[in-house]
């Protein structure tokens, strides 16, 4: 049987405390990409053992077992770039969490995210969608044309903006909204 | 006794769309068919399916993948295909959080316990408002069928326990898939012609 839906339940579970663990060891992101990479393919392999082997099932319980790996995995790497004396780099973008893209335009400047969740429910589902695709998957213009099967995207992503900015700027606010709050 | 009108059958979650995937079109044809996903692989299109990705659905900006968090957004889609209330199967899988979510919000037991606690407390106390966030569904008119889990943890087995506990309280029939399926050809064959056939291929668990 085909053992995808598997690790995408397991990596949505836990691909946090996962990316904490590995934050823990590696400060350079690729290394830390290739560390979660490996894990993925950890976990991949033992389902694939675990079904051929229904005794193991019982042992492991989910979380203990995947940060221990996961652990495991981060010792070894360390010890291998310590032999070759790798150096590391600092970079605090590693593991950036998911929030709506940052640049100046941004529409979601100033507004907290609760209150955003707010304006986006009183948006249609399509211009919900476009939203959610560009800011809060990060996905490139292209990518959503595919995704949605629609051309020029990047003008339906426009409107959607304005009429959410029109909701978070003066209105149509549902009655138990509590105001938006401007960030310092 | 054979079923007159289409009901609408939902795959909650990837265990039931890789059955659903794998299940013959002419037999899906007898029912309409909806399926929902936490979220959409890469760049996948599968505009020949009627599918909802809940995180396009309702952008989650500051909610995690946890069944507390899943309760708005899947009660919020339910009442938008306005199918809560009428007849139809609920499939899914119960090691996986978003089903979770929808049994749960069909009767979830720590809010009945809390209102029983309120109700029968001393006129004192101030009635504390139990729902919050927290939205309950209408699902007694659906019949509920679990997979087999496929998960290998035995921890989120014992989860899919609690769920089956809780889904014979908040829904009209219960079925239990008893072995791993590639397809529901059979069962859902049995199933439009009744439900007393189809529960020969299932284990029900409603007592």
């Amino acid at each position: 049987m085909n053992n995808n839906f598997i690790i995408n339940e397991i990596l949505r579970r836990f691909s946090d405390p996962i990316r904490m663990v590995i934050r823990g060891y590696f400060n350079n992101k690729m290394d830390a990409d290739d560390v979660y990479q490996n894990v993925t393919m950890h976990i991949m392999n033992k389902i694939k053992l675990i079904e051929q082997d229904s005794d193991l099932e019982i042992k492991l319980k989910s979380k203990p077992y995947i940060i221990r790996a996961t652990k495991n995995f981060c010792i070894d790497i360390k010890r291998k770039q310590t032999r070759n004396q790798k150096k590391f780099y600092e970079d605090d973008s590693v593991f950036e969490t998911k929030t709506p893209i940052q640049n100046e335009n941004d529409i979601f400047k100033n507004f907290k995210t609760v209150n955003i969740e707010k304006a986006l429910i009183q948006l249609k589902e399509r211009d919900r969608q476009l939203i959610a695709l560009r800011y809060y998957k990060q996905k490139s213009i292209k990518d959503i044309d595919t995704i949605l099967g629609i051309t020029n995207s990047s003008v339906y992503i426009d409107r959607a903006e304005v009429k959410l900015k029109k909701i978070l700027a003066v209105g149509k606010l549902p009655d138990d909204f509590d105001g938006f709050i401007i960030e310092d | 006794m054979a079923k007159k009108n289409k009901e609408t059958i939902l795959w909650i979650g990837d265990h039931a769309k890789h059955i659903f995937m794998n299940t013959d079109k002419s037999v899906l044809s007898f029912y309409e068919n909806k399926l929902i996903l936490f979220e959409r692989e890469d760049n996948q299109n599968d505009s020949d399916i009627d599918v909802t990705y809940l995180d396009e659905f309702y952008p989650m900006f500051n909610r995690t993948y946890s069944v507390k968090d899943l309760n708005k957004p899947v009660c919020d889609y339910l009442k938008q295909i306005n199918n809560n209330s009428n007849d139809g199967l609920i499939i899914g899988d119960g090691s996986e959080i978003l089903f979770q979510a929808i049994v749960d919000s069909s009767y979830n037991q720590d809010l009945t316990l809390k209102e029983k606690q309120v109700d029968f407390s001393f006129q004192n106390v101030e009635k504390i408002d139990v729902t919050n966030d927290f939205q309950l569904m209408n699902l007694m008119n659906k019949d509920v069928l679990f997979l087999k889990e496929a998960m290998p943890f035995s921890d989120i087995i014992q989860e899919a326990n609690k769920v089956k506990s809780i889904a014979r309280k908040g829904f009209k029939n219960k079925l239990e898939a008893n072995k791993t399926l590639n397809n529901l050809n059979e069962f859902l064959w049995d199933y439009h012609d009744g439900l007393e056939i189809a529960l020969q291929k299932t284990e029900d668990i409603s007592n």
